[in-house]
């Protein structure tokens, strides 16, 4: 990793005279080049962040730097920052072209001059045919497309994107995702990307940081945030899981509530030590029951069919569990059947 | 509700553009309306408070005598009552045209709501005019009377009838304005799931459309009730002399008899009689909703 | 359907008296006889050639045009104040903006007389127009902050991030999204402004007569038949501004549909 381009430092934003915190970040930086979302449910300060570091929104403490400039000072209209909306702020009254165009005429430049710019813009869009067109004319996903060209056309320094896909169906918001990412990827350009949608923040990002009550709870890779989170949020939050709490009996055994004792793979617990156990539905393996004596005696209370996977709820001891199983898995397995539950103890994460 | 949406109503953020350069000084934008209104509205009104006191002479000597003359008093009620007859007729006209051009859309509904926004629009002089026209004598209302056997037709222009059923016919549009803005939001499907729970047609509009309405019907009453007892031009030009209205005795008092004190006097009873009226509304209602959509 | 029908009744009722002004503009007959004796268009070139008449039209025009002018210099900025700004005072500043509904006309036609009598004012289709813009301020606030309600404010922040600065933005893009509300409001205020009859018969007099007066005065005296005329061109000019209006929702509506997105 680069180092930090965009930095925030303390920042901070209250109402009511700090009875609501709307933000509160001690630390966040991000590289040149990185793609980062920040993921959390609403109202969790996630676009307030964005809107602080876009200059619509001034905080009361701390800093914003980019490219080791302070932003303080700097107007919205200085900062040469990109900012994609939810609802996409085209510009009504403008024509596809007039919309792509506008941060040109901000900057001085004359229509003739632009052209180029502008037709390079629609075309990595791939909406060279609709210049003339006024954004009413258009599909949601093409207005996006529209935003997202007038964004690139005068090559900000930063891009923000405020669920830019959210008003998009299944189909074309997966579509959008990919050329999303393909532009990332083919200009380089720094994005910060607000989504409430765990999937879209784990397929698209080089980083995620979640947020719950304005604040960051963690942030990192999509790996790092789902098989290893710091908080019981990001765990419950990020994937299906359960989470079930645990105290350390010696160094590499631990009591869980409900379930009994669980060897673990890594060690050095001290004893007493209490945590909140993941384990993730996917590592939950069902046998027959009979077949071995490894593993905890399960009741299967449900099973819910997703296609090519299968959602089986458990029921171990007194504790229900979450089980997800290939759908080839589950051929010989029917609600109420008895079973044999195990993982692999590798695979178990403790938050603690 | 989009999210930036939530989060603004919640975080209250700044306008951006042109606003926040504004930000700090909003008194540059509201003081221009603010002081023409003082000047141009309010000191008036004060000046004929204040006149009603004091002219001709210092005291309650104006409101003394509007309330101790049978006459005066008798236009008050006659005011009163006029006003809710034509607000009553006004609504009863107002509530099919509206229902069936809010529930029904297609031609029939449009062509209603021409006929509606042609008539609003068209001057109450105009209106007024034509209704002198009908009544007068040899006029249509007239001749029709007289071709059903009433022999010789009785006299119709200078009737309250003639100003009654004039001011329901100029009121009306308004009236249905005031439902149609309520009817039309409306969820059709209301209906539809009061008909799948067994309503009969009739029913589902008694226990779901109607209560629906009724915000409707409450900003129309108010309105019409209000704009009917200030009315001037209909009743004077085609009403009974005899049977005025508080606005024909403020005219008389003001043109007639010179009278500043007691015109003065007279207008501040009708205003305080509609400012006590929307004040009642008010407390049940936002202010502001009855003229919006 | 028993509706349908109460609405017919209803939509003929408010229909059709009015029309009565258009035979009687042609009438022969110098009085309020119905049906005309015999048809003529004697009335309408008085109408237009009558100093009595042309001079009122003329008056009124002027006096809601300055009206209109006034009106959306005043509620403008005020509009934006309301929906965008907090400031000491506002929901008072708002009940006053909206005072002047509530109002009886006759009530502020007295008012105005003593008023514009003390500062010399009275006659004078300054006088007037101040008057009007008195009741046309609460039409163009309602309607212009409506509009600003339902502006979405992420355009300004889409124009400012884009790098157009404050006065760039509203220019660029404030005002022209906001362009059909100010054609209505100052539609609105002038369409007021022209029919108001009450206060103009008061305080206009006959140096500023406006044409609501002058009608007036010829009903009063029954002796003016121009006033069938008047009558139906005012009748005229609505059913055409209101046939436009229904005439272009329709065309919207039959090809507006077909312009669906690719």
């Amino acid at each position: 990793m680069n180092g930090p381009y965009l930095e925030l430092a303390g920042a901070s934003k209250s109402y009511d005279g700090g009875a609501t915190q709307a933000m509160d970040i001690p630390s966040l930086t991000i590289a040149k080049g990185e793609f980062v979302s920040l993921l959390g449910p609403s109202g969790s300060g996630k676009t307030t962040t964005l809107m602080a570091i876009a200059g619509f929104l001034k905080i009361d403490k701390g800093k914003i730097l980019l490219n080791g400039r302070s932003l303080e000072t700097v107007p919205p209209h200085k900062r040469n920052i990109g900012v994609v909306f939810q609802n996409y702020a085209l510009f009504p009254h403008l024509t596809v072209e007039e919309n792509v165009f506008y941060p040109l005429r901000m900057r001085g430049e004359t229509r003739s001059a632009a052209q180029s710019k502008i037709d390079r813009a629609l075309d990595m869009v791939g909406l060279s045919g609709a210049a003339g067109r006024h954004p009413r004319q258009l599909s949601g996903g093409q207005q996006q497309r529209v935003a997202l060209a007038r964004t690139l056309v005068f090559n900000p320094d930063l891009i923000l994107l405020d669920e830019p896909l959210g008003a998009l169906d299944k189909n074309l918001r997966e579509h959008m995702q990919v050329e999303l990412r393909k532009i990332h990827r083919d200009l380089g350009v720094t994005m910060i990307y607000v989504t409430h949608d765990q999937t879209e923040a784990m397929t698209m990002s080089d980083r995620i940081a979640v947020f719950t009550n304005g604040r960051i709870d963690q942030i990192g890779t999509p790996d790092q945030i789902y098989h290893r989170p710091a908080t019981r949020f990001v765990a419950s939050f990020v994937g299906d899981s359960n989470i079930l709490s645990g105290t350390a009996i010696g160094e590499d055994r631990l009591e869980v509530d409900g379930l009994g004792q669980m060897p673990l793979t890594n060690p050095s617990l001290t004893g007493g030590q209490t945590f909140d156990v993941l384990i993730r539905p996917e590592i939950i393996k069902l046998r027959p029951a009979g077949q071995g004596t490894t593993g905890h005696d399960a009741v299967i209370e449900d099973s819910i069919n997703y296609g090519e996977s299968h959602l089986v709820l458990l029921r171990v001891g007194d504790r229900s569990l979450r089980a997800r199983m290939l759908s080839t898995d589950m051929k010989h397995l029917r609600p109420g059947d008895k079973c044999r539950a195990e993982w692999d103890p590798a695979y178990v994460h403790l938050i603690g | 509700m989009t999210q930036l949406a939530v989060d603004h109503a919640v975080a209250g953020f700044q306008p951006a553009g042109w606003g926040a350069a504004l930000f700090r000084r909003p008194a540059l934008l509201y003081l221009p309306a603010l002081l023409f209104l003082g000047a141009f509205f309010l000191i008036p009104l004060g000046l004929i408070a204040w006149m009603s006191f004091t002219e001709p002479t210092a005291g309650l000597g104006n409101y003394l005598a509007f309330f101790e003359s049978g006459r005066s008093l008798r236009i008050l009620l006659n005011t009163v009552l006029t006003a809710a007859i034509v607000t009553v007729c006004a609504l009863a006209l107002a509530y099919p045209v509206a229902y069936v051009a809010a529930t029904k859309p297609g031609t029939y509904a449009n062509i209603l709501l021409l006929v509606v926004a042609l008539s609003f629009w068209t001057n109450f002089l105009v209106r007024t005019y034509a209704w002198m026209v009908i009544f007068s004598n040899g006029g249509p209302a007239h001749s029709l009377l007289a071709f059903l056997g009433w022999s010789p037709p009785p006299r119709l222009l200078y009737t309250s009838f003639a100003s009654t059923l004039a001011m329901v016919q100029m009121l009306a549009p308004l009236m249905v304005f005031m439902l149609y803005a309520v009817m039309r939001r409306i969820d059709q499907a209301l209906l539809r799931a009061a008909g799948s729970l067994g309503a009969t047609p009739a029913r589902a509009f008694v226990t779901v459309f109607l209560p629906l309405s009724t915000p409707g019907v409450i900003n129309g009453v108010t309105l019409v009730f209000i704009t009917c007892m200030g009315f001037y031009v209909t009743p004077i030009l085609i009403g009974s002399p005899r049977d005025m209205m508080i606005s024909g005795l403020i005219a008389e008092q003001l043109e007639q008899l010179v009278d500043f004190g007691g015109a003065s006097a007279s207008s501040v009873i009708l205003l305080v009689f509609t400012l006590a009226l929307f004040s009642i509304y008010s407390s049940i209602f936002d202010i502001e909703k009855i003229w919006t959509r | 359907m028993p509706a349908r029908i109460l609405a017919f009744i209803t939509a003929n009722f408010l229909f059709w008296p009015t029309l009565i002004v258009v035979p009687m503009s042609f009438s022969s007959a110098a009085s309020l006889q119905f049906p005309p004796p015999g048809y003529w268009l004697g009335y309408y070139q008085a109408f237009f050639t009558s100093p009595n008449w042309t001079g009122p039209l003329f008056n009124s025009l002027t006096i809601a045009l300055m009206t209109t002018v006034m009106t959306l210099i005043l509620a403008t900025p005020a509009a934006f104040a309301l929906v965008r700004l907090s400031f000491f005072g506002k929901r008072a500043f708002r009940l006053l903006t909206l005072m002047p509904l509530l109002v009886p006309h006759i009530v502020l036609a007295l008012a105005y007389y003593i008023y514009f009598g003390e500062i010399g004012l009275l006659q004078t289709r300054l006088a007037v127009s101040l008057a009007h813009v008195c009741l046309t301020i609460p039409i163009a606030v309602l309607i212009l902050t409506a509009a600003l309600q339902s502006f979405d404010t992420n355009l300004e922040r889409a124009a400012a991030s884009l790098g157009a600065n404050p006065l760039a933005s509203f220019r660029t893009v404030t005002l022209p999204v906001m362009m059909p509300a100010f054609l209505v409001a100052a539609f609105f205020t002038f369409i007021n402004s022209f029919d108001e009859s009450v206060i103009g018969l008061f305080i206009s007099g006959r140096d500023a007569a406006t044409l609501p007066r002058q009608m007036f005065n010829s009903f009063s005296m029954d002796a003016d038949p121009v006033i069938a005329a008047a009558s139906s061109i005012l009748f005229g000019a609505v059913l055409a501004c209101v046939g436009a209006v229904a005439a272009a929702r329709l065309v919207k509506s039959r090809f507006g549909a077909s312009r669906s997105p690719v």
